[in-house]
């Protein structure tokens, strides 16, 4: 056994998964794209919109150049003009539908405004940047007074918001909000509105909100982005990282998914003059993504280009050093042997990684991690096969996704996974914008699928009257709405399961997916979409999107992928059902009552204790039968995913 | 009662749409697969296509998406270039310690399956590229990455006892020793002053010239632009392909010029394919640039 076997390998993790990971960094590396980011931030913030698209192979280190941006930032902030913020910066990975393009940048901007460091979010230091500049004082005194705001402040930042919101014609419901966050009040209601979920109307009525009508949610999400970034703009520039953009495309010639993305980027750059936007592309795209994006829009988003080099010999041996050193028992031994400059590897090892084409991070670091293995256990581990790889992905992926799925996640899962639930189907998508539909899939079995997942019957009503204007009977696309088992529709929402009724009448059906297959779905989603951004790499090999679509063929009728095919059989079976409003009734008292014996069940929703029974074993989706006796009731839809978050 | 008529119609056989990727899939996975062997790598619900695959793989072959190598007599299938695999593989153990062939098989075996074939091929060419040294005789022949040296100063020693001679003398002359060292490297064919870049070149200059005009007639119009299309810059010139192709990887080696490669060249029709610039790796180069500082 040598001196090295006990230790971590310091190659191994070469795939930065998104900005606000703090990975190893050298300096050198790419150090001119880096100046033009900070160029970027500087244009911007005199005012001068600004737009920088790096182009670089996969594994050349794009988003690990994001991470170095943003870790910047965040040290510098306190050698920044006002001691507080250097900018607003916000990191999209696009993996999403095209169609949610501008609701997936809302809950993106949402969530990194929430960041929080040394107690206070990024909004909350925007606006004390924005008061004190507004006070005459340094941004510096408005942000130690937001960590002691009294309640005699609030008036005074209520005038604040208000100003501002009538300066730049802001929304009254954001103001709103950004004050309850400010506040640190009903912040959980107040961070999903701006995240975009739906909200119950006693939420909306508690945060002081109208109620959630039918408004067109991308049109909302774009108006409140904007309408943030003008916000920011005023005192600071806004930073957009977009990274993985190819991960929009359905497929390889998806022109559609570049385009709109191109249309979204050209509003941010005209939203306000303080914007920057940094757009991360394969250099495949080089070609393709030009073609598809108008050409004001493409000198919108591109009014620089940089380009991430193939490591030169120099670079390579700063980063094997720089990794080598990172474990400090390693940097010991190495101390220990001041004649061996890279030791445990021979200097001719290293030379020689320069001759790895193309000399890329991940490239080298993959070899690094090999050779490192064998040193210390006389063999490196087998190259686990494509299958077997993509295998433990898929688990580990799920078993992450189980815990933290939340309801508002079902509309992204289920639209974004439309072409994988397509590929197991063995047919086509059509994703055509129709008012009240989502996707449709055709083939043998088609199916018209329209997400509703409003969170209240105010809301899901109005929505469920458009499905019905434009649904007849015996239409010869089945109408399928799908809606997340968590959301059940409560008995007061009347009008809406009148409705419901309706169109079940007319043979469209309700299909709530079980939290596994929206946990199988979302991780073969995020597998694909690392697979066409360039970012999914078995060691060293990098694994195209074709290699996974086989790989989930080969696998169908396998047992891991049971829950995802049940959902999607369920899709393409059109079935008449006229327990909906029963099984509505059920998941609303298990709701709040989470385990509930079935006679008392049966007296709470006047009916039998066998139809109770019959009802709860067909709603697998919200709980489990306990025969007994005496026969008990357990909720499922909230309480498994919780419980598997607890272990 | 009439007996029932039954026509047989023959099933027509659909041929799945992804195949293609299936045996290209298959063919990473299996390194070293006979063409007629093909059958058992693929997944059981594809192996109805077998003869379908084949033919594929043979397409691919010819393509250039996947490498046909021969080992003897048989034709082996690989899905990245064997040689380069066994390099990988095998030189880092080579350069810990010297191994025999029975050795190196075994290790080949562990970590490259499918690539033993190709390991006697592949020692001939990495000796006769002096990246690998014999050592020891036939019978217990090895090979390392250094050369078995010989003591150079016990045979150089009659010349050393000379030089210690002439070298009191010329002390004496006042000559200064850099100017012996200079004269020693001469008469060893070592030349003392830095060789030119470039003039070696194989592609001539005339032709070297208007491709980097043309690089820069493309890069002023597109001022913006730190990466450049290899297709426009094709379109530019009235080169063949083999000599846009070769000039380009010249100036890459030679560092003038950075070129960018395609991460999936098969999502691209053949045509397309053409206009990029190929290496004898098989990898296609889709964008240009010219490096920082050539």
């Amino acid at each position: 056994m040598t001196e090295l076997a006990s230790l971590p390998n310091p190659f191994r993790d070469n795939v930065v998964q998104d900005a606000w990971q703090s990975p190893v960094d050298i300096s050198e590396i790419h150090a001119p794209a880096f100046d033009a980011c900070q160029a970027g931030i500087e244009s911007a913030a005199r005012g001068v919109p600004c737009s920088l698209l790096v182009y670089g192979v996969a594994g050349s280190g794009k988003t690990h150049l994001l991470a170095r941006l943003q870790r910047h930032l965040a040290q510098t902030a306190r050698s920044a003009p006002d001691n507080v913020l250097h900018c607003v910066f916000s990191s999209i990975r696009l993996q999403t539908s095209p169609q949610l393009l501008w609701q997936h940048v809302r809950r993106r901007l949402a969530t990194d405004l929430m960041r929080r460091e040394q107690g206070l979010t990024q909004l909350q230091r925007l606006v004390a940047h924005q008061l004190g500049i507004a006070a005459g004082r340094s941004p510096r005194a408005g942000l130690l007074e937001l960590r002691v705001l009294r309640s005699e402040d609030e008036p005074a930042l209520r005038q604040h918001l208000q100003t501002v919101a009538s300066k730049l014609d802001l929304p009254r419901d954001l103001c709103v909000v950004i004050e309850q966050l400010i506040f640190n009040r009903n912040v959980r209601d107040a961070c999903a509105w701006l995240a975009g979920d739906s909200l119950p109307e006693s939420a909306l009525e508690l945060l002081g909100l109208g109620v959630d009508t039918d408004e067109e949610r991308e049109d909302a999400a774009r108006r409140v982005v904007t309408a943030l970034c003008r916000l920011a703009g005023e005192t600071l520039p806004i930073v957009f990282c977009f990274d993985q953009v190819e991960s929009l495309q359905r497929t390889a010639t998806d022109q559609e998914a570049l385009y709109r993305f191109g249309r979204l980027a050209a509003d941010l750059n005209d939203a306000d003059a303080n914007v920057f936007l940094i757009t991360c592309l394969q250099v495949a795209f080089l070609e393709q993504f030009k073609a598809a994006v108008r050409d004001a829009d493409y000198d919108r988003i591109a009014q620089r280009s940089v380009l991430l080099e193939p490591l030169s010999a120099a670079q390579i041996e700063r980063l094997v050093l720089c990794r080598l050193d990172a474990v400090p028992a390693l940097a010991e031994l190495r101390v220990a042997r001041p004649g061996e400059p890279f030791y445990p590897f021979s200097q001719r090892f290293v030379c020689e990684l320069a001759l790895e084409s193309p000399s890329v991070p991940r490239r080298i670091l993959a070899a690094c991690a090999r050779a490192f293995e064998e040193l210390q256990h006389g063999r490196s581990a087998p190259l686990p096969s494509t299958s077997q790889f993509l295998s433990l992905e898929f688990e580990a992926r799920q078993k992450q996704n189980f815990a933290a799925l939340e309801p508002c996640d079902t509309q992204r899962i289920v639209v974004q996974g439309a072409d994988l639930i397509a590929h197991l189907e063995g047919a086509q998508l059509e994703t055509d914008a129709r008012e009240h539909i989502d996707f449709v899939i055709t083939g043998p079995r088609p199916a018209a699928i329209s997400l509703r997942n409003e969170a209240d019957g105010r809301s899901l009503t109005p929505k469920l009257k458009t499905l019905l204007a434009h649904t007849q009977r015996d239409q010869s696309v089945p109408l399928v709405i799908v809606r997340d088992p968590r959301l059940p529709i409560a008995r007061t929402a009347i009008k809406a399961r009148e409705i419901l009724k309706t169109l079940q009448d007319r043979g469209v059906s309700l299909i709530e997916p079980t939290a596994e297959a929206l946990a199988a779905l979302d991780a073969l989603a995020s597998i694909l979409g690392d697979a066409k951004s360039g970012d999914l790499a078995n060691q060293d090999t990098q694994l195209e999107s074709g290699a996974v679509l086989a790989w989930l063929k080969a696998l169908r009728g396998d047992l891991t992928l049971e829950p995802l095919q049940e959902f999607v059989d369920d899709l393409l079976s059109s079935r008449e059902s006229n327990d909906t409003a029963s099984e509505q009734d059920l998941a609303e008292l298990l709701r709040h009552e989470h385990v509930i014996p079935v006679e008392i069940a049966a007296q709470i929703l006047d009916c039998s204790a066998e139809r109770v029974l019959d009802i709860g074993r067909k709603a697998s989706g919200h709980c489990v039968v306990l025969e007994g006796p005496p026969a008990v009731l357990l909720d499922v839809a909230g309480v498994l995913p919780e419980a598997e978050a607890g272990q | 009662m009439a007996a029932k008529s039954r026509s047989k119609t023959p099933k027509q056989r659909v041929v799945p749409e992804d195949l293609e990727a299936v045996v290209r899939e298959a063919l990473r996975e299996a390194a070293g697969v006979k063409l007629s062997g093909i059958k058992k790598t693929l997944p059981k619900p594809y192996q109805p296509f077998a003869k379908e695959a084949q033919k594929l793989a043979e397409e691919l072959a010819h393509r250039g998406e996947v490498l046909l190598r021969k080992a003897g007599k048989t034709a082996l299938l690989f899905a990245r270039d064997p040689m380069t695999t066994l390099s990988q593989v095998l030189l880092p153990r080579l350069s810990a310690q010297p191994l025999s062939e029975a050795e190196l098989k075994k290790v080949a075996n562990e970590l490259a399956p499918g690539h033993d074939a190709l390991l006697k091929p592949w020692l001939k060419e990495q000796v006769g590229r002096a990246v690998l040294h014999q050592h020891g005789s036939t019978k217990s022949k090895r090979f390392g990455t250094q050369p078995s040296e010989p003591d150079v100063k016990k045979m150089l020693s009659p010349a050393l006892k000379s030089l210690k001679t002439v070298l009191t003398k010329t002390d004496k002359a006042a000559i200064p020793r850099k100017r012996i060292a200079e004269l020693l490297l001469a008469e060893l064919g070592i030349p003392t002053t830095p060789m030119l870049s470039g003039n070696g070149a194989s592609g001539n200059g005339a032709t070297r010239g208007q491709f980097l005009s043309a690089l820069t007639a493309l890069m002023a119009e597109n001022p913006r632009e730190a990466l450049l299309s290899v297709r426009q810059l094709r379109a530019r010139l009235s080169f063949s392909k083999e000599q846009f192709d070769s000039i380009a990887l010249e100036l890459m080696r030679d560092g003038a010029i950075s070129l960018h490669h395609h991460d999936y060249p098969a999502s691209l029709a053949e045509s397309e394919r053409n206009e990029l610039v190929q290496d004898a790796r098989g990898t296609h180069y889709i964008g240009i640039a010219p490096r920082r500082g050539a």
